[in-house]
């Protein structure tokens, strides 16, 4: 039978693999969960875009199919590696040893990359289509594995072997007190040998802490010190008016003297208890992991989650601070201004710098999913803050676009106060 | 044609703005049960069930998106207005055992209407293929990706509607009676524009030599 659109299941198999790996899912229960203001009320947020947006979507979408065909290009072939710094292919089985002063960067031909901090020592010992086993034999290492299908990776410390599909992580190893310290930032990983007594599933923002050695050793995490505000950097952006950082209090108060002696200690990360909403609990989790050590290694998505735990703990300065750190990433950051705007109005009551913040969002973001929401906020911010005629003016753009919103009401009373 | 999407009950049109409460201080265990007990769960405003109802047919949600809308950044978003859709609406499903059926209307009804709005600005979005970035990769795979992104690209000039069908039929691989059924017409109906929106592809695509070459390749050897 001749079917001229039979190449579209190819095109259908394509789409599969690439739902494989999709985060999607995952991502819409935060952000179903996040979208709901204090209120307790989800609002139909329509999605607009700007002409530029536009435009760049398409680009953005051929970016990612041709990141697609790169991803696929390297299925079925073995990976290779170089050391990055001295722009030579790596040898299998050598071994690598970073200098007291500078580090050393494997990059794989899949995207992956093993970065080796000065003193460590380190040997990849098996490459193939499906991952590579690096030993580390020393040092730490902070380690990214790009998720593929079929991925499989270890890393080998001392007697502990870490599996990998696809993460980012970073691992401490000493031989001589045959301690692990292993932080997992993305992803998940298994932990399994050395003296463990079973395997660990860790999953992104937890840590291992371990050693082999019998009485002797000593471990132990430091709690956070207290932190600066960050302050916006961009001069046409509102400014926070003293932010006041204060520290949140450890849930137990003290030095989490994590693992005694030969055992290993595992703790609830803040992600996994912002998921339980138990928001106080996420920002001690927060605090004691290291809250500005968080500001400055969590991507954009993680950082308006870490703001959004901190506000609905009431801790406005470290909800600032998160939000902020958000907004220096970029776009990806992009709803930063309205949850900045959050804060100022419903927790500081600083109506008019929550004003500016719902204000910087609309014009980031003029057809943004909170752009009804921030309108409304907007409109509320202003009148609240003295400024009638910004009031007025929004409530007349807010009654053109919503005419049905969620604060038509409010519109409709300060449109009529001429 | 005006496809009504959505055979259970298609969610009425409300007012923007309406609100849906969601009971945040409720915490409880994870949920257990079918879909009309999800239902009733959401219409409780529990979170649980909220959490379920993502689980449970996101991943669904995405895949029909994914065929219809191709390579897209906004997707993410759209799953999220479906999702969102579905719980302020959630009171107008009638009957509770049909929640899939609903779920997916709604996700072409958001589909739907963002193609409409696409096409209404297409003098903004679209770029003639010589235009469009090449992809700089080669590998096994990278013929059919270069497929996947011309076929999107071609059917970016089909109708909304037509769009639809012809994905759900040739890339999602439903059967006629299914896709009528998906779409709310008549499979007669939907037998009409399908080979409408066939001769509008074949068309626009003998215009593309990748597409050109792959559809002479099915033309000439047919199913393996």
């Amino acid at each position: 039978m001749k079917e001229p659109f039979a190449f579209l299941r190819d095109v259908a198999k394509a789409q599969d693999r690439a739902l494989e790996e999709s985060p999607v899912v995952e991502r819409e229960i935060e952000r179903l969960h996040q979208s709901q203001p204090a209120a307790g009320v989800i609002r139909l947020a329509a999605i607009r875009r700007s002409p530029r947006l536009l435009i760049a979507s398409v680009a953005v979408a051929a970016s990612v199919a041709a990141a697609a065909a790169v991803y696929l290009g390297v299925q079925g072939r073995p990976l290779t590696f170089a050391i990055a710094e001295e722009k030579r292919g790596g040898e299998l089985g050598a071994s690598l040893t970073a200098p007291g002063s500078a580090s050393v960067g494997l990059d794989f031909s899949d995207g992956s990359h093993f970065k080796l901090a000065p003193g460590g020592q380190a040997r990849v010992t098996r490459l193939d289509e499906h991952g590579a086993v690096v030993q580390l034999e020393r040092g730490h290492a902070d380690v990214s594995v790009v998720p593929r299908r079929g991925a499989n990776w270890r890393i080998e410390a001392g007697p502990f072997h870490v599996f990998v599909k696809g993460t980012e992580f970073s691992l401490d190893w000493d031989p001589g007190s045959e301690r692990l310290d292993f932080r997992l930032f993305k992803g998940a990983v298994v932990i399994d040998g050395g003296c463990l007594e079973r395997a660990h599933a860790l999953t992104a923002g937890e840590s291992l802490y371990t050693s082999c050695r019998p009485a002797g050793a000593t471990s132990s995490v430091e709690p956070a010190a207290p932190a600066a505000p960050t302050e916006p950097t961009e001069p046409t952006e509102p400014t926070l008016s003293d932010p006041g950082s204060k520290p949140a209090v450890d849930a137990e108060g003290k030095p989490d003297q994590a693992g005694a002696i030969g055992k290993e200690v595992e703790r609830p990360s803040w992600r996994q208890l912002a998921a339980k909403q138990d928001y106080a609990a996420a920002l001690a989790a927060a605090e004691r992991m290291g809250f500005d050590a968080e500001l400055k290694r969590a991507s954009a998505e993680d950082l308006l989650s870490l703001g959004d735990v901190a506000r609905l703990a009431g801790n406005s300065a470290r909800a600032l601070q998160a939000y902020l750190a958000a907004r220096q990433r970029g776009p990806a950051g992009n709803r930063s201004a309205f949850a900045i705007g959050l804060v100022q109005f419903d927790q500081r009551h600083a109506y008019g710098d929550a004003a500016r913040w719902f204000s910087t969002y609309l014009r980031e973001h003029p057809g943004g999913p909170l752009a009804e929401q921030a309108a409304g906020r907007l409109m509320d911010a202003a009148e609240k803050a003295g400024d009638r005629s910004t009031a007025r003016a929004t409530a007349n753009h807010y009654l053109a676009e919503h005419p049905h919103g969620a604060y038509a009401g409010l519109a409709r009373r300060l449109a009529a106060d001429e | 044609m005006g496809l009504t999407p959505g055979l259970a009950n298609s969610p009425k049109r409300k007012a923007q703005g309406d609100v849906v409460p969601i009971d945040i201080a409720r915490r409880s265990a994870a949920f257990v049960g079918g879909d009309a007990e999800l239902v009733f769960a959401l219409r409780r405003g529990d979170r649980q069930a909220m959490t379920e109802l993502v689980r449970r047919y996101g991943s669904y949600v995405e895949r029909i998106l994914s065929r219809i809308m191709g390579p897209d950044t906004e997707l993410p978003d759209l799953l999220h207005n479906v999702f969102i859709v579905a719980l302020r609406r959630i009171e107008t499903l009638l009957d509770p055992n049909l929640l899939k059926e609903w779920v997916r209307g709604i996700t072409l009804l958001v589909a739907r209407n963002t193609l409409r709005s696409r096409r209404r600005r297409r003098w903004l979005t679209f770029l003639a293929p010589e235009e469009l970035p090449e992809a700089s990769a080669s590998g096994p795979e990278y013929e059919i990706n270069d497929a996947l992104v011309r076929t999107y690209q071609t059917l970016a000039r089909l109708p909304a509607d037509e769009r639809i069908l012809f994905t759900l039929r040739f890339i999602d691989g439903m059967e006629m009676k299914e896709v009528a059924e998906t779409c709310g017409v008549s499979l007669s109906t939907a037998k009409r524009h399908l080979e409408r929106a066939q001769q509008r592809f074949a068309a626009f695509g003998r215009r593309d030599p990748v597409l050109r070459e792959l559809m002479a390749q099915g033309e000439r050897w047919g199913l393996p």
